[in-house]
């Protein structure tokens, strides 16, 4: 009996001296320590290059909101499977356009006639069909794809001031016309 | 077609505004369910959920501050959208579907200052998005599709 009283008295006392130092630990702010580790020489270079894809693709989507924001008309076509059609027509001042696509024998399409439109293609897939069409000054298009097997159409631009981006991987061909004064092209085919 | 019809006429006829800040929720379930919701005035919104086969949903909203709500589940359903200018001031525009199935169709019409989402899930389907400006008012339109299946097509034609 003396034995049970003592675990009790034991017990009761651990609880409030548990309840004590929980409440008392309460408002007391928390510094972590990092343990200092030196990295080798691929660690590094693996944690230089994740920091600036990072920074890259939050830069591009900031950009990329910014644009949304900005533009008069916005158009965006999600489609996630095959045999697909998307196709957007815009006319007027500063319009964005914007079509991704994820699946195979799809068919993706983009008309503006004005000036300052964006106009946005992202593929993911093989034999999806895409071609673009802008008429005006200070266009600009911008591609982006994953996979071969594109039949890409003809990425038509007439004005001044045009711009046209292609990013992606695998042999493409493509062909682009381009009318007008001051028109950029960059291609990367990694 | 003379349903079409009575409907431009009943818009046309009726004396600006008609109704105002008025709220229409329609709710059918089963096969072939034809479902009409006209508002005209201003804060106009209208919810319609439609389950089933061969539905169809027909909204016409005329004014400033319109929503137009749909959903839709089931096959062969169609949704029509009309939403109308406002001659005398900036019309802002609110319409969503999302459709589930297949073979589903929807046609929207809006103008200036609009919100559009619609999404589709099946194969089949079609999505024709209409919108025509004033060109002397302000522009802020945003159109978003979102169609996940085969065999689907979406249209966007903004002037």
């Amino acid at each position: 009996m003396k034995t049970l009283i003592h675990i009790l008295l034991i017990t009761f006392i651990t609880g409030i001296v548990s309840v004590t130092a929980q409440t008392a630990d309460r408002d007391v702010n928390v510094f972590p320590e990092q343990v200092s580790i030196e990295h080798n020489e691929a660690v590094e270079r693996f944690s230089r290059d994740l920091t600036l894809i990072l920074t890259k693709q939050l830069t591009g989507a900031e950009a990329l909101n910014d644009a949304v924001n900005s533009a008069d008309q916005v158009a965006i076509i999600n489609q996630f499977g095959d045999n697909n059609v998307a196709e957007i027509f815009q006319s007027g001042f500063g319009n964005f356009a914007r079509i991704d696509i994820e699946g195979n024998r799809n068919n993706a399409g983009i008309e503006q006639r004005g000036d300052e439109n964006q106009a946005f293609l992202g593929i993911i897939g093989n034999d999806n069909v895409i071609s673009l069409l802008q008429d005006g000054n200070n266009n600009i298009f911008n591609r982006t794809f994953t996979e071969s097997g594109f039949n890409a159409g003809p990425f038509v631009q007439t004005g001044n001031n045009l711009n046209i981006q292609v990013t992606g991987s695998g042999g493409i061909p493509m062909i682009i016309e381009q009318t007008g004064q001051g028109a950029g092209i960059i291609i990367r085919n990694n | 077609m003379f349903k079409i019809s009575f409907i431009f006429i009943f818009i046309f006829t009726c004396n600006y505004p008609c109704f105002s800040q008025s709220t229409k929720t329609v709710t059918t379930s089963g096969t072939g369910h034809e479902d009409l919701i006209i508002q005209k005035g201003d804060q106009q919104s209208a919810d319609l959920n439609q389950e089933g086969e061969r539905q169809r949903a027909f909204i016409f909203q005329a004014g400033f501050g319109q929503a137009a709500n749909v959903n839709q589940s089931g096959s062969s359903n169609l949704a029509f959208i009309y939403q109308m200018l406002n001659v005398k001031r900036d019309s802002t525009q609110i319409a969503r579907l999302t459709q589930s199935g297949f073979n589903n169709f929807l046609y929207v019409n809006q103008s200036e200052l609009n919100r559009a989402s619609f999404s589709q899930n099946g194969t089949g389907n079609t999505i024709f998005y209409y919108q025509n400006s004033d060109s002397s008012k302000t522009k802020s339109s945003k159109t978003t599709i979102t169609q996940k299946g085969d065999g689907n097509r979406a249209t966007v034609i903004q002037n």
